[in-house]
């Protein structure tokens, strides 16, 4: 081995730059997450424009189509749309509180959305079992085979909403979430959100249209 | 990293979807009018709430362009969707067996046959002669039974009612 190469150090003799630097970041300007989360939903939207778009062709093809209200249980279920909005607004109270550094309001407001939630899949299963005994069955016709499809879907995803602000809340116990550090916390949310947005969409064209 | 942070009054837009809830319901609930007018009232209370949430609950109100464009192209996908589906079953008054009804069957007698057991064999009566039976067949009477012509069941309400104490 040549001296010249036995006396190289490369923190003293090495060019200052030997390769380039990059200082600009090739993702799109917003969190990752936050992409993520609105492409999902912008999948999820297509989703149920299948079934409610399904829902409408089928409707507006029938020669005649029976009155919600004469079917199914309009009062229990506009009291249960009440109780998903109202766990969508402490969902945002949640947020908020962290927002503000406060752990112990966000960990409760968490719990009511949770609730909340769960409150309306109880109403929603218990809605099933009545139906079930009395005789409304999906293959009956296409009212209860649209029906079926379209809140059955939804309900899955309230059962997968649940899980996940449960997940946050244990996330939020451990002191995961911080007045700095909140993303994933707002990304349950959002998708809480739009689940009460759809709810929104089929409460209005299912039982009442 | 934290997102950007907005403050609303989340209390304020709670309020508003309440609100706007409340007089859906009642105008899906008792609303007489024509049916275009009680479509449109509810479409509008529909559109009023997912616009709030959508808008504040889901911040879209402080999203950059970014965000807004993931979402624009869904509106003209979901008009296609609907749209595109339509001609072919909706607004048909000349189809002959409208979406959700039935064609009623009867069944008629035909004739006799002779009467076989499990096996296939005839059966024969004392005599030795075989024991004859009616044939029967599935024929169409030409009348359509639409979905409005079925007896529905509205056990539900009752049995809610009872579950809420007499809500």
């Amino acid at each position: 081995m040549s001296e010249a190469i036995q006396d190289y150090d490369p923190a003293v003799d090495a060019p200052a730059h030997h390769h380039p630097i990059y200082d600009y970041d090739s993702g799109p300007p917003v969190d990752r997450g936050k992409f993520a989360i609105w492409l999902f939903l912008g999948t999820e939207v297509m989703f149920f424009t299948g079934l409610i778009g399904t829902y409408i062709v089928l409707r507006m093809g029938s020669a005649s189509w029976p009155n919600p209200e004469d079917r199914l249980a309009v009062d229990l279920t506009a009291l249960n749309t009440f109780i998903l909005i109202t766990s969508s607004w402490f969902m945002v109270m949640a947020l908020q509180a962290i927002q503000g550094g406060d752990q112990g309001a966000m960990k409760k407001w968490l719990l009511a959305t949770i609730f909340g939630g769960s409150v309306f899949l109880g109403v929603q299963v218990y809605e099933y079992i009545v139906l079930f005994q009395a005789g409304a069955l999906p293959n009956v016709d296409i009212f209860w085979s649209t029906f079926y499809a379209m809140t059955g879907f939804h309900g899955f995803h309230v059962f997968v909403g649940i899980v996940w602000l449960i997940c946050a809340y244990f996330e939020a116990v451990k002191g995961e979430y911080t007045k700095e550090n909140y993303l994933r916390l707002e990304l349950a949310g959002l998708y809480w959100h739009f689940v009460d947005l759809v709810w929104v969409l089929l409460f209005t064209i299912v039982y009442l249209m | 990293m934290a997102s950007d942070e907005h403050e609303f009054n989340a209390t304020r837009i709670f309020g508003f979807l309440f609100l706007y809830t409340a007089l859906e319901v009642a105008w899906g609930m008792f609303y007489e009018g024509p049916r275009w007018a009680l479509w449109g009232g509810l479409l509008l209370f529909a559109y009023l709430k997912g616009y709030l949430i959508f808008t504040w609950f889901m911040h879209m109100k402080f999203e950059g362009w970014i965000v807004k464009g993931l979402m624009l192209p869904t509106v003209p996908l979901v008009a296609i969707v609907i749209f595109a589906n339509m001609p072919d079953t909706s607004f048909n008054d000349d189809m002959l067996y409208p979406i959700g009804s039935q064609l009623e069957v009867e069944l008629v007698e035909v004739g006799e046959r002779v009467a076989r057991d499990e096996d296939g064999n005839e059966i024969l009566d004392a005599q030795g002669n075989p024991v004859m039976v009616s044939q029967e067949r599935l024929v169409s009477t030409g009348k359509v039974t639409t979905m409005a012509d079925k007896t529905a069941p509205k056990a539900i309400t009752k049995a809610q009612q009872d579950a809420l104490g007499g809500h």
